[in-house]
């Protein structure tokens, strides 16, 4: 049986780094996910997920348990991504790659599910990594938004207190963001294939 | 409601986190409008295509890499604070540095060094809770009083002299008298010359100087002037009453005046003019007709003015030691009592400002009654 979340935390606190290591495998994915998400590359990804759980380690000491680790957790990597969009504008970053666009998600989750046909299989690669280019061609403020609530799950109050604005302002935002993806989504869905039935 | 504003509220209405009046609304446009209804759905279907994305993992050695970037920062031994310190933060940092050496020079090239510092600036919160004896409080009335005068005046204390404040002459004034002070106000308190300034004292009196200048400074009366209220009634006879008036308050606006008063049915009118033009304007209203009796009175009014000044003085003294007495209370009682006559004392000093204020004023606008025959 797997101990839980509050013992691995006790023991990490203590120095213990395998009860840590635990805690990264248990919530790698999510952290992981989020950052994919977000970035759109594996390479990015990878970087803002580790440095994530850094900042975890680092911060683990201070977790008080008000909320539930995975909340917390799920805060921390939202501030990592706030911080990355920063850097990015600081610094004039441009992606030159694409994975999604290129390679499909490679490492994509086969837990879940009825294990579908491979054509199945390949049109619903193609069609999440159209949703992925979709995201990716948002600005970064629509972007980080949708992630944080539609990925994450983030409640209004959470997102507005990690992106230190009002609740006005989150919901005006994730209206304009939810839109501008929309748009997004039907422009490229047609180019998608109209007999495409993931596509419907 | 419009279908613009219902589009508004579309995606918090997903949410579900509308008013309940809104999703009322909401609910009932969708009810009935087909095109709002499927913009409704279309957005429902990406956040759902959103929501549904599946779950990413990483690559088979992550975990690994955490743990060596983790391995790896503690390796490093950096203070916390450093952890996460990028280029641009240490010129941050920097930048921040330099500013405070900027201040901090600015500051000694101004006040000198900080050792320097205590002659010229006091706090007033230090020794708080040393006692004041009752020759302290007569010295902190005198110099108050003292840095009153100096302030209304805008003169140089006897014996002081600047040459001595440092070699840059750029030396604040006011904390330099404040720290020198001078017994100016002839009266009969016991100050030893020269004798030495206790900071204490020192911090209480800036408090209370601050203050005072806030309550207790006063226009200054003119005394190198005369002050004097300057009034004239003469009776003036015209063959023409009716056009005569208007020329009166003509003349008076063009010396800088005002008609104050008229009354056609008593032949009675009342200019203002400037104090130096009383003289012109009153030669002019002569000239606009025959002038048998005229009454012009001199009023110096200076030791009435000089009595509202002291009055206001001795109220602003008296609200200081009512402020440390305050500060000082041992019991809510006390407190209380010294609240309610800070609260007359302070209404009084207002009453007395108004008057010194209007008494002043009059000094300045001369006064011209004129009885038309």
């Amino acid at each position: 049986m797997q101990p839980a979340d509050e013992i691995l935390i006790k023991k990490s606190r203590n120095g213990d780094m395998e009860a840590f290591e635990q805690l990264v495998r248990r919530y790698e994915n999510k952290v992981y996910t989020v950052a994919y998400r977000f970035l759109g590359n594996h390479a990015d990804a990878s970087d803002l997920a580790q440095d994530t759980f850094l900042r975890l380690y680092h911060a683990l000491p201070n977790f008080r348990g008000e909320s539930s680790f995975m909340t917390w957790l799920y805060r921390i990597t939202a501030n990592a991504c706030r911080d990355e969009i920063r850097r990015q504008k600081k610094y004039h970053i441009v992606s030159l790659d694409n994975e999604a666009e290129n390679n499909g998600d490679y490492f994509m989750s086969r837990v879940s599910g009825l294990i579908p046909s491979p054509e199945e299989e390949v049109e619903r690669k193609e069609f999440n990594n159209m949703i992925q280019q979709c995201i990716n061609s948002l600005s970064d403020e629509h972007r980080l938004i949708l992630v944080m609530r539609e990925v994450q799950g983030l409640s209004y109050e959470e997102i507005a207190d990690i992106l230190k604005c009002s609740l006005g302002t989150v919901k005006s935002r994730l209206s304009r963001a939810r839109q501008a993806f929309k748009d997004k989504f039907n422009s490229r869905r047609e180019l998608f294939g109209k007999d495409s039935r993931l596509a419907k | 409601m419009q279908c613009l504003k219902i589009e508004e509220l579309l995606s918090p209405y997903l949410d579900g986190i509308l008013s309940p009046a809104e999703r009322e609304d909401v609910a009932s446009h969708l009810a009935v409008c087909t095109n709002c209804r499927e913009k409704f759905e279309a957005l429902s279907e990406v956040v759902d295509i959103m929501k549904n994305l599946p779950e990413i993992a990483p690559p088979p050695e992550f975990s690994a890499l955490v743990m060596a970037k983790v391995a790896a920062d503690k390796k490093t031994g950096r203070a916390a604070i450093f952890k996460n310190f990028n280029k641009n933060n240490w010129s941050r940092a920097f930048s921040l540095v330099a500013a405070f050496v900027l201040v901090f020079g600015v500051t000694a090239l101004l006040y000198g060094m900080p050792g320097q510092w205590r002659n010229i600036i006091t706090t007033v919160n230090v020794h708080r809770n040393e006692t004041i004896t009752d020759d302290q409080i007569n010295n902190d009335k005198r110099v108050d009083i003292s840095f009153i005068e100096q302030t209304s005046e805008s003169s140089e204390p006897p014996g002081s002299d600047r040459s001595d404040h440092g070699e840059t002459g750029l030396m604040e004034d006011k904390p330099e008298r404040a720290s020198q002070p001078v017994d100016v106000t002839g009266d009969d308190v016991p100050v030893p010359a020269g004798a030495p300034v206790i900071p204490q004292k020192m911090a209480e009196k800036e408090g209370a100087i601050f203050q005072q200048v806030a309550y207790g400074n006063v226009p200054a009366a003119g005394k190198e002037s005369s002050n004097l209220v300057r009034s004239a009634t003469l009776a003036l006879s015209t063959e023409d009453p009716c056009v005569v008036p208007e020329k009166i308050s003509d003349l008076a606006d063009d010396n800088g005046g005002y008609l104050e008063s008229g009354d056609p049915d008593s032949g009675t009118f009342a200019v203002k003019v400037p104090a130096d033009r009383f003289q012109n304007v009153l030669n002019g209203i002569r000239e606009m007709g025959g002038t048998n009796t005229s009454l012009i009175t001199n009023q110096d009014v200076s030791e009435q003015l000089y009595s509202y000044e002291d009055n206001i003085r001795e109220l602003a003294n008296e609200e200081q030691m009512l402020l440390v007495a305050m500060d000082r209370a041992s019991s809510p009682v006390e407190s209380q009592a010294a609240r309610a006559r800070l609260a007359k004392v302070r209404n009084d000093m207002e009453n007395q400002k108004k008057l010194h204020g209007k008494l002043l004023n009059d000094t300045k606008l001369a006064t011209i009654i004129v009885n038309l025959r």
